[in-house]
């Protein structure tokens, strides 16, 4: 969580790039974005693993394109005709993340964001910076390098499916472990 | 002066590096011939050139290690023998530089323990022997003439040149004291503060910090850059007292090809380089000025070779989506456009090939460290250094020929005493060859060891579970030696810290196979094993074969394929869990593409395609039934990112014309697990 910290401390807002998944509204820091992009099919790559959704070319460049809804634990979405990509950048890598779709640009006041969010989210995998409020809307802000990174898969499973009852029940203290 | 700089840094990098190779392979020559001084006189400069660019860079540790070894080099050239301990050192000595090398390239801590070393170098430097002693006379006017030289690096170069483009002049002073002179550090001195009031002093030998009546005796030298003339500045030294002979000499050109003495001066460290970059420790003065090179970071090499790809691939889209129309204008367009992509194919595959040795100049320090260790005696014999291929197969072969090398030395050559019994000469030979065979590069290892032994392979299956008894009576005695290539297979009887792991032979199979190559095992027993690795001259372009199955496009390198047979669904017969085939009166086995990817079968057609691979020797056949084959074309292959790797089956993922990307298998990794 430290990026979105040193970004608060130097400008006292914050740029990030919203999008949804089932109705939930997620935040990235757009300095994560390298761009955006329709989603056009992918080619599946058998034994991968199921969060990827398979390869798809980016200017020559062939990349993974990982279905963030899976990655959740979500249920499959009926339909990709809206999909959009956001390509970011891991390594020198670019990756694509599937959303349901790609929202807007905000920009926010730091003031808007609780990064104390220990008891709204059930967050053990650190990928949650905070929640951020916008109109009367909450927004989770998410760090996509640690969503997509190989490793704790199951932390980030457990973590997300949390979001989605939490923040439906809003502020109810759910204080429980999953 | 610490130049604390990413861009300096790399620099100093990539020339210690070579340096560092420079030592290692002179030193195993050194180890042969104690008595060249041609070598002995290359290690030298190798260390102080070592020593001067860390010192700058600001690694003391570092600098003080090479310090340490140029005096010991020093030592040599006066005559010190240099003993197989001693040489010994000397290497861990380089093996300690290169750690220390690669934890500055990754910005990691952790200084070279320089004072272990240190002590052990001083014990190992042996006393002038008699003989060593008359040598050093005789090589006398050899040294003098060389000491009138200064050699500088690229830092002083720079300064010589921006003087010059300033409008002042370098100059090369020799000085000397007489011989009863005292007080020569301070007289040095002074002439140091002189010079300095009326230009700069680029470089002096000995180093400011080391101007003591010892190294003063040699002499004392000079290069500056001044406004002042020649004669100003003769004078302008000679009011110090007691200097006995002064010489300066201007220096008119920076590595241009005026000047004999400039070009030696200034061009030695280059000169070396590209002796050693050729593959051949020879001074070729001529060459510095004629063969222009650039250096090139093999990052932007591999872009430049991305986009030649992607513009191929467009070119054959281009030329199918122009097939059809008539017009004899874009033809000629098309056409050019045809041979201007294969040309600069052609080239940059060029610009990428590099020689074999730079992978096998490694070796004969291996060999020579594994035989010491145990106790046996070997020569490495190697061929076809000059051979040259795409840097991605280098740089890829380099751990199964390590992992070969290894196991003809573990297990391979027996001890002298065995070798004595077998009536064979007590040491051993191990040859590395490479050769050109068409597209192909062809590279052997060959050892005249004890070869291996079929019934030793069949009791190490049967203890392992990989075949039963009678069905090893049924194998080939090939099929059983091949047997060594399948996973988890080792017949070591001993486990080495080098090899026998049991993962051996398998990793080079499976690495070489990766690379669209393929690995050949002959071995006599009591004579010994050869292995045969075909490997293609470039990775990144490759000949492949698209086939459907399940709805899906599939590449297969053409190189896995030895044929293509169009069966009937009815011909594929069920052997209970497997099914096979006759093909021309063979019962081929065979698996269907779709299973092995786990995937659904869209349409299982009446009509199949039938891909006929090779799996370990050509008596292994195996058949791969797919929907149907498209086509064959050159793909390039790119590989699959981080998140995707390790997948085993699937090497890579390729881009078509259209836009479309396209999976390319590995057929044998796809049927060994489907097996598992």
């Amino acid at each position: 969580m430290t990026s979105f910290d040193q970004q608060k401390t130097s400008r006292e807002e914050i740029q990030m790039l919203t999008f949804s998944l089932d109705n939930v509204s997620y935040g990235v820091n757009v300095h994560q974005v390298r761009e955006v992009k329709n989603f056009e099919g992918v080619t599946p790559v058998p034994y991968a693993p199921p969060y990827v959704k398979g390869v798809t070319n980016l200017r020559g460049e062939v990349i993974p394109v990982i279905d963030l809804r899976k990655r959740f634990g979500m249920e499959p979405k009926k339909g990709n005709e809206d999909n959009g990509i956001m390509v970011i950048v891991q390594d020198k890598h670019p990756i694509g993340v599937m959303v349901d779709s790609v929202m807007e640009v905000l920009t926010l006041p730091k003031n808007d964001i609780e990064s104390n969010h220990s008891n709204l989210i059930n967050d053990s995998s650190q990928a949650v910076l905070g929640v951020a409020k916008h109109d009367k809307d909450l927004i989770i802000l998410l760090d996509l390098m640690k969503v997509v990174s190989k490793g704790d898969i199951q932390n980030v499973k457990d973590t997300t499916k949390g979001f989605q009852i939490q923040t439906q029940k809003e502020n109810e203290d759910l204080t429980k472990e999953q | 002066m610490s130049l604390d700089n990413d861009q300096y840094r790399e620099l100093f990098i990539e020339e210690a590096k070579e340096h560092i190779e420079c030592l290692t392979k002179s030193m195993l020559t050194l180890e042969k011939e104690p008595q060249n001084r041609d070598i002995i006189n290359m290690l030298f400069r190798s260390a102080h050139t070592l020593k001067g660019s860390s010192g700058m860079m600001g690694y003391k540790d570092f600098q003080e290690l090479t310090h340490k070894m140029e005096d010991v080099f020093d030592g040599m050239r006066k005559g010190n023998v240099p003993t197989p301990e001693l040489i010994t050192v000397l290497l861990e000595c380089v093996d300690a530089l290169s750690a220390r090398l690669e934890r500055i390239q990754k910005g990691l801590e952790g200084e070279i323990e320089v004072e272990t070393l240190k002590k052990r170098l001083l014990a190992g430097i042996t006393k002038p022997s008699p003989e060593g002693e008359t040598k050093n006379e005789g090589t006398e006017s050899n040294r003098i003439q060389e000491n009138t030289l200064v050699k500088l690096d690229d830092n002083e170069k720079d300064a010589l040149q921006k003087a010059k483009n300033i409008g002042e002049k370098g100059y090369y002073i020799n000085l000397k004291f007489s011989d009863d002179c005292s007080f020569k550090g301070i007289r040095a001195n002074m002439i140091l503060s002189k010079i300095s009031k009326i230009g700069e002093i680029v470089k002096t030998v000995p180093d400011k910090k080391e101007l003591d009546e010892e190294s003063l005796k040699q002499g004392f030298k000079l290069v500056v850059t001044t406004k002042i003339d020649e004669k100003e500045l003769e004078r302008c030294t000679q009011e110090v007292l007691e200097v006995e002979n002064v010489k300066v000499t201007p220096i008119e050109s920076l590595g241009e090809d005026k000047g004999q003495k400039t070009a030696s001066m200034l061009g030695e460290e280059k000169t070396f380089c590209v002796g050693i970059e050729n593959g051949k420790v020879t001074k070729v003065l001529s060459d510095v000025h004629s063969a222009q090179t650039v250096r090139v970071k093999f990052d932007q090499l591999d872009k430049l070779m991305n986009w030649v790809g992607e513009l191929v691939i467009n070119k054959i889209a281009l030329l199918q989506a122009t097939a059809d129309i008539k017009n004899d204008g874009l033809k000629r367009i098309t056409e050019n456009i045809d041979r201007l992509t294969a040309d600069l194919q052609d080239l940059v595959m060029q610009v990428r090939m590099v020689p074999v040795s730079q992978i096998f100049d490694r070796f004969p320090r291996l060999v020579r460290d594994l035989s010491l260790k145990k106790n046996k005696k070997i020569d490495l014999v190697m061929e076809g250094r000059d051979i040259e291929v795409d840097r991605t197969v280098l740089d890829e072969i380099g751990e199964p020929l390590i992992h070969l090398l290894r196991n003809s030395i573990d297990h391979g050559i027996e001890t002298p005493s065995e070798r004595w019994q077998a009536k064979k000469p007590e040491k051993g030979t191990i040859r590395l060859s490479a050769q050109r065979n068409g597209d192909h590069v062809i590279i052997e290892v060959e050892d005249d060891g004890a070869g291996i032994d079929p019934e030793k392979i069949k009791k190490a299956a049967i203890k392992k579970g990989f075949a039963t008894e009678v069905e090893l009576e049924k194998m080939t005695r090939e099929q059983i030696i091949n047997m060594i290539f399948l996973p988890g297979f080792s017949t070591a009887k001993e486990v080495t810290d080098t090899s026998g792991r049991g993962v051996g032979m398998d990793v080079v199979k499976t690495k070489i196979t990766a690379l669209g190559g393929t690995v050949h095992l002959e071995t006599q027993l009591g004579k010994g094993t050869k292995t045969t690795i075909k490997l293609p001259l470039t990775l990144a372009i490759i000949q492949a074969i698209l086939v459907n199955d399940s709805g899906q496009t599939f590449a297969i390198p053409t190189s896995q394929v030895s044929e293509i047979v169009r069966a009937k669904k009815s011909e594929v017969k069920s052997l209970g869990k497997t099914e096979a085939i006759v093909v021309r009166d063979k019962v081929v086995p065979v698996v269907h593409l779709h299973k092995v990817l786990g995937l659904e079968c869209a349409a299982y057609e009446e009509d199949l395609e039938l891909l006929i691979t090779y799996l370990n020797d050509e008596n292994s056949k195996i058949g791969l039934v797919v929907d149907s084959v498209v086509r064959q074309q050159d793909i390039l292959v790119k590989s699959l990112s981080e998140t995707l790797s390790g997948l085993k089956g699937i090497s890579g993922a390729t881009i078509l014309g259209d836009g479309q990307v396209v999976l390319v298998l590995d057929v044998g990794q796809l049927v060994s697990k489907s097996k598992n």
